[in-house]
């Protein structure tokens, strides 16, 4: 829908015809053979590794007739954390961690689905966590609910297999269920704890409402920890020592850290958006470089007539 | 032209604001199950296998069918790209940009019935929505002001004897595969991205969201 919307507001405005045009079609049908096509200069990409991964190993291929190497422009999945260190407003840190792990259902690249706490504080976290993730609701996204179903069937089974394993890995604080009697993908506000920081959930990208609690030995436990996925998208840190916060710029290894606030919610312009290692090519949408990405230069030199 | 600043969020905790919302999404519920074509060189195409795009939150909802295209649609929608490129590559920076502000302007002007959209195709709530149709405008908005600035004059170390200049030139044709999680901010600033510096583009967004 929301591509449609976008191409016919184009069409009204007067784009030239051929400028923009929109195909509704399936990866494996149109999208192969796009990415393939010879004449396709650049792929722009967003979405899950697996995909990003496929399509930059189609495009590096060079086609009969093909007569340039075709840039893959690739935002990729994330395992985002948030550390929480003892020198901290406890409060604070787990309002950001709901918003920041439960917002659209944990739907979101830059969603947190790890935080990763000082074992000074980890049992009093924990309990204020639980209360407040207990206190979200769920429902039709028309009533405004904060919580509304995860998108579809096959994201649904996804993500009810991952509650599967955490509750292998871990200790159940919230949800670990689908919501039954709704006629829609609905499953509750999901978090573990005790998850250790190589298991599953731990590592790999969930996309929905499931949190994993992970205990620290200190804060520089914390950013190992938090440095330890295949992923680098987004990344924040809690905690009032100005010394921490200098570590944290200089050694968490993400393409956008935020500072004692919540690792979603990018903003054009100010918060230039792209990561790191397999979280894709750090394209740094909304930021000065990002056209870049679409242009090539030439230089032109005439010489000056005497 | 005025710096750029980000769109402000609606403030859905005012009553009337939610209500005005909710009447968007009685409006666009109304609209439910049409069937929207592919949209290749301007003209409205349609194939013989359908996707429907289903409401999450109550599955039995339609939001809208849409079509399934094969290879062969791919392969025209690429020549119409091709074609389009040799005009639209000689586009001044400065025009292509304007339709970036343009765009943005219908957007503002319809923004609670896209952000009703989203509401009911992927379950964001009314905030959630709202952010993600405020990045699209921003998305427009930004791009086009930075198109003006890679238009224009280029920093370069002058050589005596020499007038010399670095200009940027767009690549071709792209093929923009947008996600489904952030349906139009995403979508669009993808797309309007590449538009803007000349390029032209085949867009096929995520299967979970047409």
């Amino acid at each position: 829908m929301m591509g449609w919307i976008f191409s016919e507001i184009m069409r009204e405005i007067g784009l030239p015809d051929g400028v923009l045009n929109f195909l509704v079609a399936s990866g494996a049908e149109a999208g192969d053979y796009l990415v393939q096509h010879p004449k396709t200069r650049f792929i722009s990409f967003t979405g899950s590794m697996e995909v990003g991964l496929r399509i930059n190993e189609l495009a590096a291929k060079a086609m009969p007739g093909q007569i340039w190497i075709k840039r893959v422009v690739a935002e990729m999945g994330g395992k985002d954390s948030i550390v929480v260190d003892s020198e901290t407003d406890i409060e604070i840190a787990v309002k950001g961690v709901v918003a920041a792990a439960f917002g659209f259902q944990g739907q979101k690249c830059s969603a947190c689905s790890r935080v990763i706490v000082d074992k000074s504080i980890y049992d009093k976290f924990t309990k204020k966590l639980a209360k407040a993730v207990s206190q979200l609701q769920v429902d039709n996204p028309i009533t405004d609910s904060f919580c509304g179903p995860v998108v579809s069937a096959k994201a649904e089974k996804s993500i009810l297999n991952y509650i599967e394993i955490g509750k292998q890995e871990g200790k159940l604080l919230n949800g670990g269920n689908k919501i039954e009697g709704r006629n829609g993908y609905y499953i509750e506000p999901t978090v573990f704890a005790d998850i250790a920081p190589t298991a599953r959930l731990a590592q790999e990208e969930i996309f929905g409402p499931v949190l994993a609690v992970i205990k620290s030995e200190n804060f520089e436990d914390g950013l190992a920890i938090a440095n330890n996925t295949i992923y680098g998208l987004t990344g924040a840190v809690y905690t009032d020592n100005k010394e921490k916060l200098e570590r944290a710029r200089r050694d968490f290894f993400v393409g956008n850290l935020y500072l004692n606030r919540k690792c979603t919610g990018a903003l054009v312009g100010g918060n230039p958006f792209g990561g790191f290692n397999m979280s894709g090519t750090d394209s740094k949408a909304g930021g000065r470089d990002y056209l870049l990405l679409f242009l090539q230069a030439k230089s032109i030199s005439e010489k000056i007539k005497k | 032209m005025k710096d750029f600043t980000n769109e402000i969020y609606l403030d859905f905790t005012q009553p009337e604001i939610a209500t005005k919302q909710r009447k968007a999404l009685d409006r666009v519920r109304e609209a439910f199950g049409k069937e929207y074509p592919n949209i290749i060189n301007g003209q409205k195409v349609v194939t013989i296998g359908k996707t429907n795009s289903i409401n999450p939150a109550n599955i039995d909802e339609t939001i809208g069918v849409f079509q399934k295209s094969g290879k062969d649609d791919a392969e025209l929608a690429m020549q119409a790209a091709l074609a389009a490129f040799e005009s639209w590559k000689n586009i001044p920076m400065k025009k292509r940009a304007d339709y970036l502000f343009k765009a943005a302007n219908v957007i503002r002007k319809r923004r609670l019935e896209i952000n009703a959209w989203m509401i009911s195709e992927v379950g964001k709530n009314y905030l959630e929505a709202d952010a993600d149709t405020c990045e699209a405008i921003d998305f427009l908005d930004f791009y086009a002001r930075e198109a003006l600035r890679y238009g224009g004059k280029q920093p370069i170390i002058p050589i005596i004897g020499e007038k010399n200049e670095m200009i940027y030139l767009p690549l071709g044709v792209g093929v923009v595969i947008p996600p489904w999680n952030f349906p139009f901010a995403i979508l669009v600033g993808m797309s309007a991205a590449a538009i803007v510096c000349g390029n032209t583009v085949v867009l096929k967004p995520s299967s979970d969201s047409q």
